[in-house]
């Protein structure tokens, strides 16, 4: 650090070291988080299979009165195990592991519709014809969908119906890339640091140490505050289980990124604590 | 002498080494708020659009008894079409095009009617204004944290395609406005066939009267001729 020159050189090259580490955290964040099955331990963990039965429930129960349908036909059939499954499956499918084709199917629904329409019809006489199965059909369909709108508990239909999946996917896709990047970005930048501080190499350990301390402390405190002030906990959104799920999300990231935040800045202290005990060895001789 | 400017180095040495972390903390938390305004900004549009709405598959509004009407709208017609053809008027709340412009970022959804709970949707068109495929301006409009953050980027020149299940067609942007909530200026009938888009100005201290918009002229209009057996 004695003289202007590498002093100048080292500090530019801390900064982009900043970014390199920060940059690397949060792709393994990424790695850790943006999977399906991280999403689905997320959508266990935050109980939405009860808060999606429960709006079901709502649903079903409110449309009674203007169907003519008992909310019990539908709800009936919709056990723990079948919810699971349907927000699993809209979690796979989100990410692309499954196709929409392989709808998961619920018998026990589909018969209490047809006997329910089956029984009404004869109570009222009416001769079963085209229009009473396209009737049956519709019923059916529409309480596929609504259930299955239900349970995609992280909007993956919205947000592939109006063309964000399509920008994000790439991004998504390439995360393991990413943190091959940043990582050789990072180690570069510190053989760049030796490179500078050629004649007085400890000195490359301080920058380091700094840079590592810093990113890892500009990270953690806005994760700090997050998480102390519960942010997402502010967030409006009319379905509970979405809310839960969405908030259960960005708290496991926040959390996830803190981790590797705090690594960062340990790191840091660390390397600046070998510094200075180098220094003082070195002064002491 | 010798003792006193050694220790004036050494001193200066212990400062550089307390103030650099303070000034690389600053340099690179300064880099960091200017560049995350951005992405910021996008992913809020992005969340909005995305939990904006809530159940798509219960389309009566029980409060107002609006019925909003979701439609596929074919987007990869490819068949022959026509200049000239027939219009399928839609209904209030129903969902009858998609505007596609790449400096949009997004498909969007347009609804016919302009309403409070069909904005939550996406864009309205106004159902006094002509319908696509006929002469007139089509007035379109939509919230700008959601589908037009991007409107004011749209420039001079740039495509915006209205695509509905019985044509296509593709307007080129000839003018950027700004007017205010009450000037009806740019949002009344014409002679010619255009497209208006507008939205709310963005305003860091909430709500604005101002709107911007962009005129665009139709460019190229294609009917669809061969319509699929039902």
């Amino acid at each position: 650090m004695k003289k202007a020159g590498s002093y100048i050189f080292s500090f530019i090259v801390s900064i982009f070291l900043v970014f390199m580490i920060t940059a690397f955290s949060a792709c393994l964040t990424a790695r850790n988080i943006v999977s399906a099955d991280s999403f689905i331990s997320i959508a266990e963990e935050n109980n939405a299979v009860q808060l999606t039965k429960k709006e079901l429930d709502k649903y079903f129960s409110g449309k009674a009165s203007s169907s003519g349908i008992p909310a019990e036909v539908y709800t009936s059939a919709l056990t723990d195990e079948y919810i699971k499954n349907m927000i699993n499956w809209r979690i796979m499918w989100g990410f692309g592991t499954v196709s929409d084709s392989e709808y998961y199917i619920n018998p026990e629904l589909e018969d209490n519709i047809d006997r329910f329409y089956s029984d009404y019809a004869e109570s009222i006489n009416y001769e079963k014809d085209d229009n009473y199965d396209r009737k049956v059909e519709n019923a059916k369909n529409n309480a596929y969908i609504v259930v299955s709108n239900n349970c995609d508990i992280f909007k993956f239909s919205a947000l592939i119906e109006h063309g964000v999946m399509k920008k994000i996917e790439p991004i998504l896709n390439r995360i393991p890339v990413f943190v091959g990047i940043s990582c050789g970005a990072s180690a570069f930048l510190i053989v760049l640091l030796f490179l500078i501080n050629m004649k007085e190499k400890k000195s490359a350990i301080y920058w380091t140490g700094t840079a590592s301390l810093i990113s890892g402390l500009l990270c953690s405190v806005p994760c700090i505050y997050l998480e102390a002030s519960d942010y997402f906990s502010t967030f409006t959104i009319k379905q509970p289980q979405i809310y839960s799920a969405y908030t259960g999300l960005m708290n496991t990231a926040v959390s996830n990124f803190l981790m590797f935040s705090l690594i960062t800045a340990v790191f840091g202290a660390v390397l600046i604590i070998i510094y200075s005990i180098i220094s003082a060895v070195k002064k002491s001789q | 002498m010798e003792e006193k400017d050694k220790n004036n180095k050494k001193s200066k040495q212990i400062v550089l080494h307390i103030v650099t972390p303070f000034m690389l903390a600053a340099v690179t938390a300064g880099i960091t708020a200017a560049a995350a305004i951005v992405p910021s900004d996008k992913l809020k549009v992005y969340t909005n659009i995305a939990f904006m709405d809530s159940l798509r598959s219960d389309p009566t509004n029980d409060d107002t008894g609006l019925v909003i009407k979701d439609n596929d709208i074919d987007t990869g017609y490819e068949g022959e079409t026509s200049e000239t053809g027939e219009v399928e008027h839609p209904a209030f709340g129903e969902q009858y095009a998609i505007i596609n412009c790449d400096k949009l970022g997004v498909d969007v959804p347009v609804y016919w009617g302009t309403e409070q709970e069909l904005l939550e949707h996406g864009a309205c068109q106004s159902s006094s204004s002509a319908i696509a495929g006929t002469k007139g301006n089509s007035v379109i409009s939509a919230h700008v944290d959601t589908f037009f953050s991007e409107l004011e980027s749209l420039d001079i020149g740039d495509t915006v395609t209205l695509i509905t299940n019985y044509g296509k067609f593709i307007y080129t942007v000839t003018q950027k406005v700004e007017f205010s909530a009450s000037n009806r200026k740019y949002i009344v009938p014409s002679d010619d066939s255009r497209l208006t888009l507008y939205t709310c100005k963005r305003d860091l201290l909430g709500a604005s009267d101002m709107r911007v918009g962009v005129i665009c002229d139709l460019t190229e209009s294609g009917f669809y001729t061969e319509k699929e057996a039902e």
